[in-house]
């Protein structure tokens, strides 16, 4: 076969994929109604869905199991606070401050005693020194 | 988001407002996404009701991964064909199994087509010999010349190189050509 005879040949094939391109199914209303219906059945439902508010439970997951569980409080409670990360972050600021609380390490201390001009450990340091004569007081009374 | 900016915008955009409870972005997705999936399952397997199968399934697929797709590392379409393909592959491979042809013949030899010679004519003979490739080179002559994918594009669908897209279309052409050369002259490409 010759390069003319090859080209030939192609420019047919073209005129063959131009015709297929032309001719192409449509897809049908029924078919389009079934995938809308998927859409919807598959479809996540926010956690401030008015339903949720108005009680009405997500398929697939029946009230008891959901208390029992506990997954329904926290489902409705974390998007509140901010989701799971948030809770994370605060969780790990708690444990950072008592643990500073307990250890006082050096370098805090260090900190407390620049700001408040007392070398005393921070069980030591009064942060509201109208606390006392007010609880005094009050204990007087 | 009104309906007229939904129609606007990006598939991926869709997919998220759809992940975030946008029955709208459903439907503009199914409209705009359910005709190429749907011709594309027919090039390969040649069976309207098999591909009408096919599209659904695909199509699920998409509404169950939404909240979980990774903006940006795919395209949504890409992805689809990718499904398209696998699903596709997985049909074609069970014809095998249960002792069915690889592919149904089309009708394409009916008589009067000498005659009439008719572009509808050409597109059937086309789908008869698609169906006769290997399935690879099918899927990589089926994505680059009737759904118009670069090489790239095609070569994300199929997870293959560039060069062995290159190859595939190349060498499919070439079997297609052989096997259409034959029906050159009914189909009017020897009119004179």
């Amino acid at each position: 076969m010759t390069m003319a005879d090859r080209s030939e040949e192609f420019d047919d094939l073209e005129g063959f994929f131009r015709a297929a391109r032309a001719e192409t199914p449509e897809p049908s209303g029924r078919l389009m109604d079934r995938i809308l219906a998927d859409a919807a059945a598959h479809q996540p439902r926010p956690a401030a869905h008015p339903a949720v508010r108005q009680g009405a439970r997500a398929p697939g997951r029946r009230p008891a199991e959901a208390r029992r569980t506990g997954r329904g409080f926290w489902q409705r409670l974390l998007p509140g606070i901010g989701g799971p990360g948030v809770v994370a972050g605060l969780a790990c600021s708690a444990v950072a401050g008592a643990w500073i609380g307990f250890a006082q390490p050096a370098p805090i201390a260090g900190l407390a005693s620049q700001m408040t001009g007392q070398t005393a450990s921070l069980d030591q340091v009064d942060l509201i020194p109208a606390m006392d004569s007010y609880l005094t007081a009050d204990a007087g009374d | 988001m009104p309906y007229d900016a939904l129609t606007e915008a990006p598939d991926e955009a869709l997919l998220v407002l759809y992940a975030n409870g946008d029955g709208a972005a459903a439907r503009v997705l199914t409209g705009r996404l359910t005709p190429r999936v749907l011709r594309y399952a027919a090039r390969l397997l040649s069976d309207p009701a098999e591909a009408e199968d096919v599209a659904q399934e695909a199509m699920l697929r998409l509404w169950k991964i939404a909240p979980d797709w990774r903006q940006g590392e795919a395209q949504v379409t890409t992805w689809l064909y990718r499904v398209v393909t696998n699903l596709c592959t997985d049909r074609l491979r069970k014809r095998r199994s249960v002792g069915l042809d690889a592919t149904p013949e089309v009708e394409d030899d009916r008589p009067g087509v000498v005659a009439r010679m008719q572009e509808d004519d050409r597109a059937k003979a086309l789908q008869a010999a698609l169906g006769r490739l290997p399935e690879r080179q099918r899927e990589a002559v089926a994505l680059r010349h009737l759904e118009g994918l670069s090489n790239p594009e095609i070569a994300d669908v199929m997870e293959i190189s560039v060069e062995a897209v290159e190859s595939l279309t190349a060498r499919g052409k070439r079997a297609l050509a052989a096997d259409l050369a034959g029906r050159r002259e009914e189909l009017g490409y020897d009119d004179g």
